[in-house]
Formats: C-alpha cells, structure tokens, sequence
C-alpha cells in the first residue's frame, strides 16, 4: 500500500514536468487495408488498431498495440465459389520505431520491428489458430504541432502456423496520435 | 526526408522484400479441388478420391503443414420422387473399395474403420446443390476429414435412405492446406 502512494505520489509530481518538456508519450489510432500474400483462401481486407507510444531511448519508440483485421471473401477457386468470408486476425503485441519519436513537428521516418500473439479465426472452416508472430516495414511522421502527429507506415506481417507454414499479409496504415 | 530516402527506404524496402520474398518461396495457403460423382442406386456408392495429382500439392507434397479446410460442392439428382437423406463418408485410402454390400459397410461404421462427414442430410426430390459454404455448416469428423485428407488420398462413401435413381454430379472436394516448398 505505501508503495502504491509513493507510486501515485511520484507520478503526480513529476508529470507537470513531463508535460512541461517535449512529450514523450502518445496515444493513437490506425487504420488501413491488409494485403494477405501467397493466401488463396483470403482477400484484401480492412485493419484498424489502436497504439499507445512511449519513448524509450532518444532514436527509440515502444508501441504497444491492438489490431483487428478482416480480410475479404476469396475469390473463386478453380471454378467453385468458396462463397465465406475471409479470415478475422486479432492481435497484440509490441512495435517499437527507430526513429519517428513522438512530439516535435516535421517529416520524421522511422523503421518499425514488432512482435505480437496473433489469433486467425475462420467462424465457417473453423479454422482457430493463435500463434507468437512477427512484422517489419517502414514509414514516416508529420508532426505539424507537438501534440499531434500523423504517420504513414507499411510492414509485413509473418503469422506461423502449424508444421512450420506461415501465413502472410502486408499492412499499408494510416495512423493519427495524441503526444503528451 | 534525406534521411527517409537515403537509408530508411532503403532498408525498409529490403527488409519488407527479404521477409515477405522468403517466406513466399517456401510457404503459402493453397486450394486444391478434386471431382468425384456417385451413383447411389442401391444405398451404397464407393469413389476413391486423389489430391495428389494436382499441380499444387505436388509442388508441396513434401511439406504439407496442415489442412486449414475441407468442404464439398454437390450437385444432387433425386429422382425418387420424394425426399432422400443422404450421408457422406471417409475412409482412409486402400487399392480398392473395401465395403461392396451396406451390411459391410454400417459393420465398418460401427467399428470406426469408416466416418460419417455429412450427416442426414435432407435432399428433396429434383436437382438440388450443396455450396462449399453450406457444407461447412453440415460437416462432423471435421479433424479425422482433414486427417486422412492430409494423406493426399482417400475413399468417400455416399449412401441414401431409398433405393432408386440418386447422383450427385459434379461433385467436389475443396480442400485449403498449408504448404512450404
């Protein structure tokens, strides 16, 4: 218990100066389109998420992030018309950014590595996987005032699955946060 | 934006394409159909099913990882005049057709040497369609189907409630599997 006060205590003297520097924090949502690769069973489909930020070193940013995903119909295969929709991805995991640091203003590109427990669920082939997978890829910030930053990033995203496999998508998103 | 184009980029790029390129060379979620047709005259139809000779599967047939779906497309013809109950069933492959009369085959289900993967299923009288999306919702055995379809060859039987003129024509199975190469 008196750890939690000094805890609290801490926090609530030391954040007047957090805010008073450049912010090091944010919060923000994305969204995109997610491009499943060599997945003849699944379409385009849509993604959205929301991230947390933190800087941790002066080049480095850690996102914890959730991320939904719901890629499209297939399309007919060899004649036959699948006719179910596409597989539901739910995720949360870890980015972090080199570079693109929250706060400040201006063009900021950053590369992005991250890690995440990826469930793919299919409600009609009651396919249920849930698996530790990866992602990599690139972007870009525009910080026009420190509060607000907007980023562009694409990643490829590497689900393993059973027997060794993997299932693969690129992410193209569009994301907006809140620095503080 | 110097440094985005001149290494960020870059490497990004790299990166995305080494990820992305490498994994696409051994591994990706492939659809592989295969046709068969019964003639259900007298309650029991045999047909011997083999995925092996599609392009797809031999070119992973070393490293298949899993079976992610199977599901069926039917085109039924009843013409008994009234409706049928259909099953579907799976056996592990074999040279030949190992259950020739019903009473050997209910013997085989009851010894669980044979597995009921559509059940008492209600075909009216006419031509009807079973899509792939509906036979998901009609399908039991689902892991001893995707076990024995991993083999790349199996037996189906289809049997009837009634003895008369009944066909399913085209009929396929549609299998999604998990593959490396």
């Amino acid at each position: 218990m008196r750890k939690m006060v000094l805890l609290a205590l801490c926090i609530m003297l030391t954040a007047p100066l957090a805010l008073a520097q450049t912010p090091k924090f944010g919060a923000g949502v994305f969204g995109g389109v997610s491009i499943p690769v060599v997945q003849k069973d699944q379409a385009s489909g849509t993604e959205f998420g929301l991230r947390l930020r933190a800087k941790v070193l002066s080049f480095l940013t850690a996102e914890p992030n959730l991320t939904f995903t719901k890629w499209g119909k297939p399309d007919p295969v060899e004649g036959i018309t699948l006719g179910i929709d596409g597989s539901k991805v739910t995720a949360f995991g870890l980015d972090v950014t080199f570079g693109g640091l929250p706060g400040g203003s201006g063009f900021k590109p950053f590369m992005v590595l991250g890690a995440a427990s990826y469930k793919v669920k299919n409600d009609a082939t009651q396919y249920d996987q849930s698996k530790l997978g990866f992602s990599g890829g690139f972007g870009f910030a525009i910080g026009f005032v420190p509060m607000f930053d907007i980023d562009l990033r694409t990643k490829a995203v590497i689900i393993p699955t059973e027997g060794g496999g993997s299932k693969k998508a690129v992410s193209i998103l569009g994301g907006l946060s809140y620095n503080f | 934006m110097r440094a985005f184009t001149g290494k960020i980029l870059p490497v990004g790029l790299v990166l995305v394409s080494l990820a992305l390129g490498g994994c696409l060379l051994i591994s990706g979620t492939f659809v592989v159909t295969e046709s068969f047709s019964f003639d259900v005259s007298d309650y029991l139809s045999f047909q011997a099913v083999d995925l092996t000779e599609n392009s797809d599967w031999q070119d992973h047939k070393d490293n298949i990882d899993m079976i992610d779906a199977v599901g069926f497309t039917m085109t039924m013809d009843n013409s008994n005049g009234s409706a049928v109950t259909f099953n579907l069933y799976v056996a592990p492959y074999a040279d030949k057709q190992l259950y020739n009369t019903l009473i050997d085959f209910q013997q085989a289900v009851t010894d669980g040497d044979v597995y009921v993967v559509i059940k008492d299923l209600t075909v009216p009288a006419g031509t009807s369609t079973v899509t792939y999306a509906q036979s998901l919702t009609h399908l039991h055995n689902l892991d001893k189907l995707k076990e024995l379809t991993k083999t790349g060859k199996l037996h189906l039987y289809a049997t009837t409630s009634l003895a008369g003129s009944f066909t399913v024509d085209p009929g396929s199975i549609v299998v999604t599997v998990s593959g490396s190469k």
